[in-house]
């Protein structure tokens, strides 16, 4: 037994304290004190026996400790095959973490190729789509997308990428060769007239700008469909018309409201046609207020630019059926045409029209320039010819002429486009040129009779453009044109002569032979003659003309010219410079005379 | 987008010279009211799309210049309408007298067929009222005509105008059974050019 326990026992504490019982002299002193030994041998006895048993219990409680051992002896040997036996378990245990450990890497590794592979798949895998719908158009898109990364795994994998990109092909070439079928069907449905497109529709077209090819195939399908959808339209709308509204023929006695219905028609149609081809083009329409002014480039389909120029192109040829029919309408319209003043208005139209139609149309389109064409061609005006009739009033087509001017006029400020100045000189140039050179021209009248007729004609004119502010430029030349008549009546009383010489000539005029005091006696008395007729010619033109008032005034205006005339010559004559011999005989009128005799006063 | 449902219907609107006709499109297109006066050229285009139900009704509204000068070309805008709207200003007396001879002439086009409305626009300018919205009325029932007043600078009645007129053209087109009289309209607006030969 080890000491160890001993000492910790309490019963080994006992027995220790007991072993170590130590009996001092004073005690034994007393015990020898005792009278008798006998008490000493009985306490010795007693110790003894005491001593007995507690060797006894001692040797209980050392076998006890012995079988104790062995116990723990067992325990140990126990402990050790437990000791052992777990540093086994330990080593196969680290083995375990170590395979537990590969195979978690291995695990994480086969993960990752998964992700890996599932994202290949998903950006790789191929589908095909058998029905035209919004997913189509989606696969379609990725299909483009697969393409793009094809390309980019070409680089790494060459071998994985061309196989995709040869399984792709097939495909989308498959999958395009479906959609441009079903788009060609759905063209079908453009031939009514103002066609609606589905979204779908417009996704092909969408789709088709990675295949350029089919997208002018659709194109042109459209455009031939449409081109002539439109013609078999604007024929039904001439002489069908709908429930709504009449033929546009019906009006064809009415050839502003013919002309105005028939580029009404067309806008209308090129404002549907336009809507029609921004949904084929995937336009998004702009909010501005210029609802149908398009910016210059409005749309990236994927890179493709979608050009103002490349929708006005279509909408130009879908459109171009309608130049010759509106051409041949119009052009008949106003060749039959007699009055200027329906041409006017029936080209008024055609120039708003054109300019309306200039904010969709490409400038250089079939109907815009056919509108041109029509814009510039005038009526044949000059065919009138102008009779004078004995009473040498302005004749008939004078005053239809004016009256045509003077509505012109009136509607300047009616009018819906050109400015002012190019309306008065379309005016001039068209009507009121033309009239005058047709009054000019040879006829069988007198050269007085003539004059009186220009005049007449002239103040007729000056009449009408008097009331226009802006006609002064004109009325100045009339008014030249005028004096200019007035000359002949000056001729006619042999006075011209005089004054064209004296005006040119030096002073003193008395030397010059064609002045010589014997040709003015000899002029001056043919004048006096004439001024005696004179007022019977008047009285003559007065009773021809049926306007008094004009007459009056043109005869007035001349006469006031004559006498301004006459008394220049007189003072000129009565000049001391000029040297005239008795002058005052010469003169055989004074002014105050002719005055009287043209009854001026 | 199914293209079953779609109905379009050709709308002019008319009037005199600055009653507020392009107004009236702009705060029903846009929302929004210049007070700037701009007149219109000639003619303007603008489509209104509406969802009825399961149809789509697409008003093609050509706005019209009331400037004299423009006059002529009046009866080729009207031909063809569906729908009239013309338009006079209740401050402006004379503009309320020149309705009957723009009715006229769209009767005279058109014949019954067409749907006229009539507007008194300007009603936010109460205070220097002109024509008494019971002369609209009458005017408006003597000449088989829908009345409404309107203000297209604070929108009042604009939407319901137009909403009123979708409806009456749907009833007409679709006959609704009493049971499904309400009906869902929402608008959503397109602007691109388009037009109605129909």
């Amino acid at each position: 037994m080890s000491t160890k326990l001993m000492k910790s026992n309490p019963l080994a504490m006992r027995l220790e304290a007991v072993k170590n019982l130590t009996v001092d002299n004073d005690t034994l002193e007393a015990l020898k004190i005792t009278p008798t030994t006998k008490p000493r041998q009985t306490v010795e006895h007693l110790l003894i026996q005491q001593h007995e048993i507690f060797l006894n219990s001692f040797e209980k409680v050392f076998v006890e400790m012995n079988e104790m051992e062995k116990s723990i002896k067992e325990m140990d040997a126990d402990l050790s095959f437990i000791k052992s036996t777990l540093e086994q378990a330990k080593e196969k245990t680290t083995k375990v973490v170590d395979i537990t450990n590969e195979l978690k890497e291995a695990s994480s590794d086969t993960l990752l190729k998964q992700s890996i592979i599932k994202e290949f798949l998903e950006i790789f895998t191929i589908t095909k789509r058998t029905e035209i719908n919004q997913e189509f158009f989606e696969n379609l898109k990725r299909l483009q997308q697969i393409n793009v990364h094809s390309q980019a795994l070409l680089i790494g994998n060459q071998n994985i990428g061309m196989e995709i990109l040869t399984n792709l092909n097939t495909v989308q070439e498959e999958q395009y060769e479906m959609l441009f079928k079903w788009t060609q069907l759905q063209c079908r449905t453009l031939k009514q007239e103002q066609p609606e497109i589905s979204s779908e529709f417009t996704e092909a077209m969408r789709a088709f700008r990675f295949r350029p090819i089919l997208f002018d195939a659709c194109i042109d399908e459209i455009s031939s469909i449409r081109q002539s959808a439109l013609v078999r339209a604007f024929q039904n709308a001439l002489s069908v018309g709908t429930q709504y509204s009449k033929p546009i023929e019906y009006y064809a006695h009415d050839p502003t409201r013919y002309v105005g219905d028939i580029l009404a028609w067309i806008h209308q149609a090129c404002i549907a046609e336009y809507e029609m081809l921004s949904s084929v083009f995937g336009i998004v329409g702009n909010s501005q207020r210029q609802a149908v002014e398009l910016p210059q480039v409005f749309e990236q389909v994927e890179g493709y630019q979608t050009s103002r120029e490349q929708v006005l192109s279509v909408l130009d040829k879908n459109t171009e059926g309608l130049a010759p029919m509106l051409n041949k309408r119009i052009d008949a319209m106003i060749t039959v045409l007699l009055g200027s003043i329906q041409i006017y208005k029936i080209q008024n139209t055609i120039q708003f029209y054109h300019q309306t139609l200039s904010k969709i149309l490409d400038p250089k389109s079939t109907l815009l320039t056919s509108l041109e064409s029509l814009e510039t061609q005038k009526g044949d005006l000059t065919r009138t010819t102008i009779e004078p009739s004995e009473s040498l009033d302005p004749p008939p087509t004078v005053k239809e002429t004016m009256s045509q001017i003077k509505e012109i006029f009136t509607s300047l400020e009616m009018n819906m486009v050109s400015s002012n100045e190019s309306i008065l000189a379309d005016v001039k140039e068209q009507l009121l040129y033309p009239l005058i050179t047709n009054c000019e021209s040879p006829n069988d009248l007198t050269p007085l009779d003539q004059a009186i007729f220009k005049v007449n004609i002239y103040h007729y004119i000056n009449n009408v453009l008097t009331l226009f502010g802006f006609c002064e430029e004109l009325i100045n030349e009339i008014n030249t044109k005028t004096s200019h008549q007035l000359n002949t009546m000056l001729d006619k009383s042999g006075l011209l002569e005089l004054i064209v010489k004296m005006k040119s000539s030096e002073k003193p005029y008395s030397l010059v032979p064609e002045l010589s005091t014997s040709v003015i006696s000899t002029k001056l008395a043919k004048l006096d003659n004439y001024l005696v007729n004179v007022t019977m010619d008047v009285s003559e033109t007065l009773y021809r003309i049926k306007s008094l008032d004009i007459a009056k005034e043109c005869v007035k205006k001349g006469c006031i010219q004559f006498v301004k005339e006459y008394s220049w010559l007189v003072s000129e004559i009565l000049d001391p410079a000029n040297k005239y011999e008795f002058p005052n005989s010469l003169i055989r009128r004074n002014v105050k005379e002719v005055e009287t005799l043209l009854s001026l006063d | 987008m199914s293209l079953q449902n779609i109905l379009k219907y050709k709308t002019v609107l008319l009037g005199e010279i600055s009653v507020g006709k392009t107004s009236l499109i702009s705060r029903l297109m846009y929302d929004k009211f210049d007070d700037s006066y701009q007149a219109t050229i000639g003619i303007d285009h603008f489509i209104k799309t509406m969802y009825l139900g399961d149809t789509t009704i697409k008003l093609q509204l050509w706005d019209t210049a009331g400037q004299e000068r423009f006059r002529s070309l009046i009866p080729t805008f009207i031909r063809n309408s569906r729908v009239a709207i013309v338009v006079y200003d209740i401050t402006n007396r004379s503009s309320f007298t020149k309705v009957n001879s723009w009715v006229r002439d769209v009767r005279n086009e058109c014949g019954e067929d067409i749907k006229v409305v009539i507007i008194g626009n300007k009603v936010d300018m109460d205070s220097s009222r002109k024509v008494w919205p019971e002369e609209g009325e009458e005017l408006a029932t003597k000449l088989n005509a829908i009345f409404m007043e309107t203000s297209a600078k604070t929108g009042s009645n604009v939407q319901a105008m137009f909403k009123k007129i979708v409806m009456d053209l749907y009833e007409q087109k679709v006959p609704v059974k009493e049971t499904s009289t309400h009906l869902n309209i929402n608008y959503v607006t397109t602007s691109v050019g388009s037009s109605c030969a129909c």
